[in-house]
């Protein structure tokens, strides 16, 4: 049912497909972008291009791969007799990194195909999952995540914090989803 | 000025002549017919010829081709030329079967060729590693489960959805066993703890990226069975998993940490073996 449910939603991101004649402001920003040589020619290269998406792909293992052991901790379904910030600071270094090449990388992809993301009901989507993922962060680390000290050896961690945990883990793999799903949403 | 003069002399005394010349050569390329296109290779009587080209369509050079004549069993062989062509002439009557070798390519050929039916034109493809495997491709794309993903428009993007979850909790647990077992993070418990918590995320990955693989592979399976990094990544996937579930396993289990002492060099080849994996899979798509 939930699959069902959440494949009926993911189906439905299609409904909101701009339409490629009438470009507005932003839109045309992005056909700009997207019709510039750089643009073009990184669209067009042999292996520019597949290492560039490659590397967007294989650097989940280490971004959300790696923020996925802080999500199970958090909510307390793994690791529960590390301390919290055991296993936050063994995961920020390659987490970072992971995000890094994740930003960097999606950034030029986003530039190769500026405009059909920008018409894409799922390239917004993903956009939207993004700031949610970031505000979920904000508000974690500015709340709950302030008294860390007293709850950070507890097996199970506070409500609030459990929260955080799993609402991270759906944002990121809602993400994935649009993500993978965009690609097959990217042509013409 | 006196260039001009030069050029105006010369035009008088040969411009006639040039003019003449060129007049005769543009009538005598107008009377001509268009000249006759050369016959097919393989039409003329007693003729079998024609030319192997490789999967990609560029021609094929020096490959043996094998004639057999089906009623006296003689044969005669020949080997392709820089254009990938070959042709046998003054052949007998009858029908004959073909037969195509080369070194690292699976052989192919046909039966039942009479001469002077037009040109026999083969492609050879290079041999896979998985040759005798063919069947299993073959009838796993024919099954109803291959074919109802292939012709689904949404399967074969959700399954590679579920495939990419898959890989981010697998290559996640990889790498967080290979920081454990090399001694750079989670110290605070021992390599044999953090590896039985890792454990049920590590197989849950592997499950969704083979249950959704194998899905996968039964929709493209005949394409796949010719793709290079679907062989490398089939390669990879096979040493991936022995690694982890043996040497890295001692590793992390070792009495009194004692396999620690190869940790560092199991993470790194554990985390290199899978990455390989995803990149050839990567790859598919693209080359």
């Amino acid at each position: 049912m939930f699959l069902v449910g959440m494949s009926l939603l993911l189906q439905g991101l299609a409904l909101f497909q701009l339409p490629e004649a009438e470009p507005g402001f932003i839109q045309g920003i992005c056909r700009w972008l997207q019709e510039t040589a750089w643009a073009t020619a990184f669209r067009e290269s042999q292996y520019v291009y597949p290492i560039v998406e490659g590397a967007h792909v294989l650097a989940l293992g280490v971004s959300v791969g790696g923020i996925l052991w802080f999500d199970l901790r958090l909510s307390g379904l793994s690791m529960r007799r590390h301390p919290v910030s055991e296993i936050f600071r063994s995961v920020r270094p390659w987490m970072f990194t992971g995000f890094a090449i994740m930003i960097i990388t999606g950034l030029i992809l986003f530039l190769g195909h500026a405009e059909l993301c920008y018409r894409s009901g799922y390239f917004r989507a993903k956009v939207v999952l993004l700031f949610l993922a970031l505000f979920n962060v904000i508000i974690f680390h500015s709340t709950i995540d302030r008294r860390r000290a007293s709850w950070d050896m507890d097996t199970v961690p506070p409500l609030q914090a459990r929260i955080a945990g799993i609402m991270s883990m759906i944002l990121w793999t809602g993400t994935i989803a649009v993500g993978r799903l965009m690609a097959y949403n990217l042509t013409g | 000025m006196k260039e001009v003069l030069i050029s105006k002399v010369f035009m008088r005394r040969f411009g006639t002549v040039v003019m003449a010349l060129f007049v005769a050569a543009a009538t005598n390329a107008w009377a001509q017919d268009d000249p006759a296109p050369p016959p097919l290779p393989g039409s003329q009587p007693g003729e079998i010829a024609g030319g192997i080209r490789t999967m990609n369509a560029s021609m094929f050079r020096g490959a043996t081709i094998t004639l057999t004549n089906d009623a006296t069993g003689e044969t005669r062989t020949t080997t392709t030329t820089l254009g990938g062509d070959y042709e046998f002439k003054g052949l007998p009557e009858g029908t004959y079967t073909m037969r195509a070798d080369s070194d690292g390519f699976a052989a192919t050929g046909r039966a039942g060729i009479a001469p002077g039916s037009g040109p026999v034109d083969l492609q050879m493809r290079v041999l896979m590693m998985w040759e005798p495997l063919f069947p299993v491709f073959s009838w796993s794309f024919n099954t109803g489960i291959g074919n109802w993903v292939r012709e689904s428009t949404w399967a074969f993007a959700y399954l590679e959805v579920f495939h990419l979850l898959g890989l981010t909790v697998l290559l996640g647990s990889v790498v967080a066993l290979g920081l454990r077992i090399s001694n750079v993070s989670m110290l605070s418990l021992s390599p044999a703890a953090v590896a039985r918590e890792i454990r049920p995320f590590m197989l849950v990955g592997l499950a969704l990226v083979l249950l959704s693989g194998l899905l996968m592979f039964a929709a493209e399976a005949e394409k796949l069975f010719l793709s290079g990094p679907f062989e490398w990544k089939i390669a990879f996937f096979v040493l991936a998993n022995i690694f982890q579930f043996t040497a890295v396993s001692w590793v992390a289990r070792a009495k009194d940490d004692s396999g620690l002492a190869f940790g560092k060099i199991a993470a790194l080849l554990s985390i290199v073996f899978w990455y390989v994996v995803a990149w050839e899979g990567r790859a598919i798509a693209f080359f």
